[in-house]
């Protein structure tokens, strides 16, 4: 079933849309999320969790893109468990390398929202000057926390190649945040 | 962890990134990484430096050094001998320190901030090894700092970096700083290889490396000094073979513990990055020991290649007696000579330590078919089998297997854990055996991190958890048809066709039974030894009781069907035709 459809389940509160959804995004939704987790646990409650959470925002949300729309909730919900799990020193998931990598661009120095902003929208504006390729890597690796490997075979690069326009990226976003007065 | 806010920071970015990039196939592997990790234990670079400098002291020196010799008689040695006068290092040897002005920019910022793993070898990277496609298109030039130590005046400089072609990224890189054309070579002298073939094909060796004199030390002590290698002889002696070239992962361990007894030096350079004179050192059961990067690494090698070497030496090259003028006899021995014997057993121990086929023993997959999230667990035969055998060779792409060697307090900190976990793992290529299910068992070859194969083997895995619903599927899917060696008690071959027609034709009927104990060894009417030696199973069995079940311990936990009386005494009745 099309996203169109499955979206005008959820408009017309059929508990179908859930199924066509699992069917659709299942294996999706659970890929993303052990990327960021390292339990099997954590990952199936928050792929149910997900769920849920489509189902109480639709409406009145109606997502453009169901695939990215669901893969915003179930990023955000893995990385508040990420971070729940990390406090109680639970272990760490696929995701700490991808944290490290992070930290190089940028290291937040408070909770404000208003930090949370700023690096959001200097990070949307870098985002719009760089070439496509790099950006899809980008975005590839520090949102879906692909491995090196899968961006690679994904976008039918070399490994190195990957490693490379990673880092150089995050050389570029740091200059860049520096400047906007933003960066570490 | 600040950067969790960060990351979180990132989920608002614009949906038309994400959509853009949104992942374009399901994976259908993913490998968590193992659970354990191994204790830490690296040594500092300074003592293997050390080690290095007191162990190879007498015995590698430099070419030109040597070569400050003259030709005299003919010894008992069958060699001509070369006389060696000592140098006066008393004034040339001191070198005045340049200034910040004599000094280039590869010696003025000889570690670069943001690529601080990388030493700078100051080396004029050729031209036409430079992989200029590997430069940022955007021409940008990040800024390094360094500090005039004479002055205290600090100086900063941008610099870009790229590919040297042949050398993996992380092993060398070539770096321009602004307002120059040169490239120069900068190199991580922390590099780990896993094996020789990952430090070969990394730095393209074959290629790259040069040899100089060959340095041959007698069971007395004595050096004779051998010339005109053949570069492409010594390589197909020493390294035609590298798939079981591991490399150890301490080699000072080895060189305080036991005791490195170099028989065979040979004066070895990467001129391209930079290093001249290093040395190959090879001792008689089989160890290459070398500074080349600059650190120490050992490798082990096959004793025979050693053993060829000095064949090919001695018979090929020419030889020179090396004296070492001012020196009593028994000092012209190098400090080897006085070490005491290596005990090949306790050196073996240390290789196996560093062997990842037992080293990296277990990995999980978890798979996602429509709703259902499977977890299975392989565990490792250490049974290998040919590239034949492999069904779509490297298909499944890479996994991660963490060391079993996991202490109960990595959590103790998180640097400790990311560290840890990156060096004490290694990747490797999954693929499927042929005519066996991938929920039965894989092959695996390692790789390091870098994709670059370690061991040319091809490791098996069994799923210990499989477990199907019918005898049929449990024969079936782990290629019974195929690999089965049957024999009966008293060791004789069966017909694989016979047995298999018998047992597990119809053997879809026969459902398993959650209770092994319905099968009683008291009422065994047959039994049947089976070899599955692809997937590390020997010494099994099928045993047959006469109220009619069936139990199977050949793969995976022990498991009994229900295949009824009839089959059963059928069974019974073939066995004792």
């Amino acid at each position: 079933m099309d996203d169109d459809k499955i979206v005008e389940l959820f408009l017309v509160r059929s508990e179908q849309a859930i199924s066509e959804t699992k069917d659709s995004y299942g294996a999706y939704c659970t890929k993303i999320c052990s990327n960021i987790l390292k339990s099997r646990e954590d990952t199936e409650e928050c792929v149910n969790d997900a769920y849920m959470k489509l189902w109480e925002t639709i409406p009145p949300q109606r997502p453009r893109s169901l695939k990215a729309y669901l893969s915003k909730i179930i990023r955000n919900l893995a990385l508040d468990r990420y971070e729940k799990n990390h406090a109680k020193k639970r272990g760490s998931g696929k995701a700490d390398a991808v944290f490290e990598e992070i930290e190089q661009f940028y290291c937040s120095r408070s909770d404000e929202l208003a930090d949370s902003i700023a690096i959001r929208d200097a990070v949307n504006r870098f985002l719009g000057t760089i070439d496509k390729q790099q950006r899809v890597l980008f975005v590839q690796r520090y949102w879906f926390f692909c491995t090196v490997k899968e961006i690679a075979k994904m976008n039918d690069l070399g490994e190195s190649k990957v490693k490379m326009t990673l880092k150089r990226t995050r050389d570029d976003l740091r200059s860049y945040l520096q400047k906007e007065g933003i960066g570490i | 962890m600040k950067n969790i806010k960060t990351a979180k920071a990132l989920s608002e970015i614009d949906e038309e990134f994400i959509i853009e990039a949104l992942p374009k196939d399901r994976i259908k592997v993913t490998v968590f990484p193992w659970k354990y990790i191994a204790l830490a234990s690296s040594f500092a670079l300074i003592i293997c430096l050390g080690l290095m400098a007191v162990i190879f002291s007498g015995g590698v020196e430099s070419d030109k050094a040597r070569t400050t010799s003259s030709a005299s008689s003919v010894d008992d040695t069958g060699y001509e001998k070369r006389i060696i006068k000592p140098s006066d290092s008393s004034q040339a040897d001191i070198a005045k320190e340049k200034s910040w002005a004599e000094k280039n920019n590869s010696e003025r910022f000889a570690q670069l901030e943001g690529l601080t793993e990388y030493v700078s070898t100051n080396t004029i990277v050729p031209k036409d090894k430079v992989d200029i496609t590997s430069l940022d298109p955007n021409n940008t030039y990040t800024d390094t700092k360094a500090t005039d130590l004479a002055t205290g005046k600090t100086y900063t400089i941008g610099y870009r970096y790229c590919f040297i072609k042949g050398i993996n990224y992380n092993y060398a890189i070539a770096v321009n700083f602004k307002g120059e054309d040169k490239f120069y070579a900068y190199v991580n002298t922390n590099i780990k290889p896993y094996s020789f073939m990952e430090f070969a094909n990394c730095l393209d060796l074959e290629n790259n490396i040069s040899f100089g004199s060959a340095y041959y030390t007698l069971n007395d002590g004595r050096e004779i000094q051998f010339e005109g290698l053949d570069k492409k002889k010594v390589w197909e002696i020493l390294f035609s073979d590298q798939s079981s070239m591991t490399a150890m992962a301490d080699p000072d361990k080895l060189l305080t513990q036991e005791g490195f007894k170099k028989r065979v030096s040979i004066s070895t350079s990467i001129e391209l990055l930079g290093y001249k004179n290093l040395t190959m050192s090879f001792s008689d059961d089989g160890m290459l020991f070398t500074n080349l990067l600059g650190t120490a690494k050992i490798f082990r090698i096959d004793a025979k290649n050693v053993q060829r070497l000095k064949t090919y030496l001695t018979s090929s090259c020419r030889g020179y007696e090396l004296i070492y003028e001012g020196r009593q006899p028994s000092e012209s021995s190098n400090a080897d000579a006085q070490k005491q014997t290596i005990d090949s057993s306790s050196v073996s121990k240390l290789f196996d330590e560093n062997d990842v086929s037992k080293k990296y023993t277990e990995f999980e997959i978890v798979s996602y078919t429509n709703e259902r999230f499977n977890a299975l667990t392989y565990h490792s035969t250490g049974s290998t089998i040919s590239p034949q055998e492999i069904e779509g060779s490297d298909s499944y792409g890479g996994v991660n297997l963490c060391s079993n060697e996991l202490p109960d307090n990595i959590y103790n900190t998180d640097e400790f854990y990311l560290k840890e976990r990156y060096e004490k793992s290694v990747n490797g290529n999954l693929a499927q055996l042929k005519h066996v299910k991938s929920k039965c068992a894989y092959a695996i070859k390692y790789t390091n991190h870098f994709g670059v194969v370690i061991d040319d083997n091809w490791y098996v895995f069994t799923a210990k958890d499989f477990s199907p619903s019918t005898l049929y599927e449990y024969a079936n899917d782990i290629g019974m048809k195929y690999y089965a060696v049957y024999t009966n008690a008293s060791q004789k071959p069966l017909a694989a066709d016979k047995v298999w027609e018998i047992l597990f034709d119809d053997g879809e009927k026969n459902v398993i039974e959650s209770d092994t104990s319905k099968y009683d060894d008291s009422k065994k009417i047959a039994e049947i030894n089976i070899d599955i030696s692809v997937l590390g199973c020997k010494g099994k069995s099928i045993k047959v009781s006469e109220d009619g079940y069936l139990y199977a311990d050949f793969f995976g936990k022990p498991k009994v069907f229900n295949i009824g009386k009839e089959k059963a005494q059928k069974i019974a009745d073939f066995l004792n035709e």
